[in-house]
């Protein structure tokens, strides 16, 4: 406000708190708009910065750290990874087609990979299908039904890791079967019961059987993960690797 | 009411941006999961965003530069509504993440509808208060008395 507005007075007070307060609103307008901008850069660093960090810990190899899973052991009860009989127990419920299990197993892989391979915990998957309504195939039957041909063969890891980084959009038709039979040739499944087993989606009565069970145990989303019976509840990678700390100490 | 509003809006979008910025992966990977911006740019969405809800929230709640800070408020409000609309339509079922929810909580179909009223109702909030900015207990109200206490003199 400039000192001639303030010496008029009298008559002229009314006009100019007018325009006194137009100025002032114009002023409010500009530090809001200066800290909303602040706001704005600050994030735009922290995500540079975090574009930047991701980068560098993949090139270090996350999931290739040298560390190998053991071969999967397919039985009615989900599927087995484990380096002997007597480590924590984790069970973790996946669907194919949901993002979020995408999500979370590119956070956790590298532990899970890492605990399973020097016998601290013993990893058990059910993938389940619950979202066949998602895709115009029932893509979380049929590609569950794969992952399970897969795990028949040991290669169940490497296998559903592929298709997730290939995970179709919800609400697409899903990858083909076609598909399916290639990220499994990929992950070394070539033999010719692999395709037979992807394309005649032989397991999707024991994708059934799984998806009912964990509804019978209360899983009621996925990914559902539980150490020793207890489910965690946060997703972060901290929260897997205390628990797993806590329950193998 | 224009202290209800802004009570209601500063609190609702001050957890949330909360919520979100503790968990700034899960806040990234539930914008990528609408799959309506590009990996790129969904990244900066889900850091910028958080950080912007809670400034706009404390503006509004302290009650200054109500007008604008709600204005902005309400354009958020209309892009979550069309971010969920779009999810609708496309038969999607990620969690919306509004409240930087958990990943292991996202897969049960949430209700589309529910999200919307609730954005709806908070829009109309925040349209309110750009109508009539000046409400009490606020600092706009407080400086332009101050102005006019000191102009009379």
């Amino acid at each position: 406000m400039s000192n001639s507005q303030k010496r008029r007075g009298g008559a002229n007070a009314v006009a100019a708190a007018r325009a006194g307060q137009r100025s002032s609103a114009a002023l409010r307008i500009w530090i809001v708009s200066a800290v909303v901008a602040i706001a704005v850069l600050v994030g735009v660093v922290i995500a540079v910065n975090r574009g930047v960090n991701n980068d560098t810990s993949s090139a270090g190899g996350s999931s290739d750290s040298g560390v190998t899973m053991p071969a999967s052991v397919l039985s009615d009860d989900g599927i087995k990874l484990a380096v002997g009989a007597a480590g924590v127990d984790v069970q973790l419920w996946i669907d194919m087609q949901c993002p979020a299990c995408k999500a979370y197993e590119a956070r956790v892989d590298s532990a899970l990979e890492k605990y399973v391979a020097n016998g601290t915990a013993s990893l058990t998957v059910h993938p389940i299908a619950i979202l066949d309504n998602s895709s115009s195939t029932k893509y979380s039957t049929r590609a569950g039904s794969a992952v399970v041909c897969a795990a028949a063969e040991g290669k169940f890891w490497q296998y559903s890791k592929a298709l997730f980084e290939n995970q179709p959009a919800e609400g697409s038709a899903g990858l083909t079967d076609d598909e399916l039979v290639k990220y499994g040739v990929e992950a070394g499944l070539t033999s010719a019961a692999f395709k037979t087993c992807v394309t005649s989606q032989a397991q999707s009565a024991w994708i059934a059987a799984s998806t009912k069970a964990a509804t019978a145990a209360g899983v009621t989303g996925t990914p559902t993960i539980k150490v020793e019976g207890k489910s965690l509840t946060s997703g972060t990678l901290e929260e897997l690797e205390s628990a797993i700390k806590a329950a193998a100490s | 009411m224009g202290v209800v509003a802004r009570l209601a809006l500063a609190g609702v979008f001050f957890i949330a941006g909360l919520a979100k910025i503790t968990d700034l992966d899960v806040a990234v990977v539930s914008v990528k999961s609408y799959q309506l911006l590009p990996d790129g740019v969904a990244e900066i969405v889900g850091i910028v965003l958080p950080l912007l809800e809670i400034v706009l929230a404390v503006l509004i709640l302290v009650g200054f530069g109500t007008r604008i800070a709600a204005a902005a408020l309400g354009l958020l409000l209309v892009m979550f509504i069309i971010g969920i609309a779009s999810l609708w339509i496309r038969g999607m079922s990620v969690g919306c993440g509004c409240f930087g929810s958990s990943l292991l909580a996202a897969a049960s179909p949430p209700s589309y509808a529910e999200e919307i009223v609730r954005d709806i109702a908070l829009l109309v909030a925040a349209g309110w208060l750009v109508l009539w900015p000046v409400t009490g207990f606020s600092l706009d109200s407080w400086l332009n008395n101050k102005e006019l206490a000191h102009l009379r003199k």
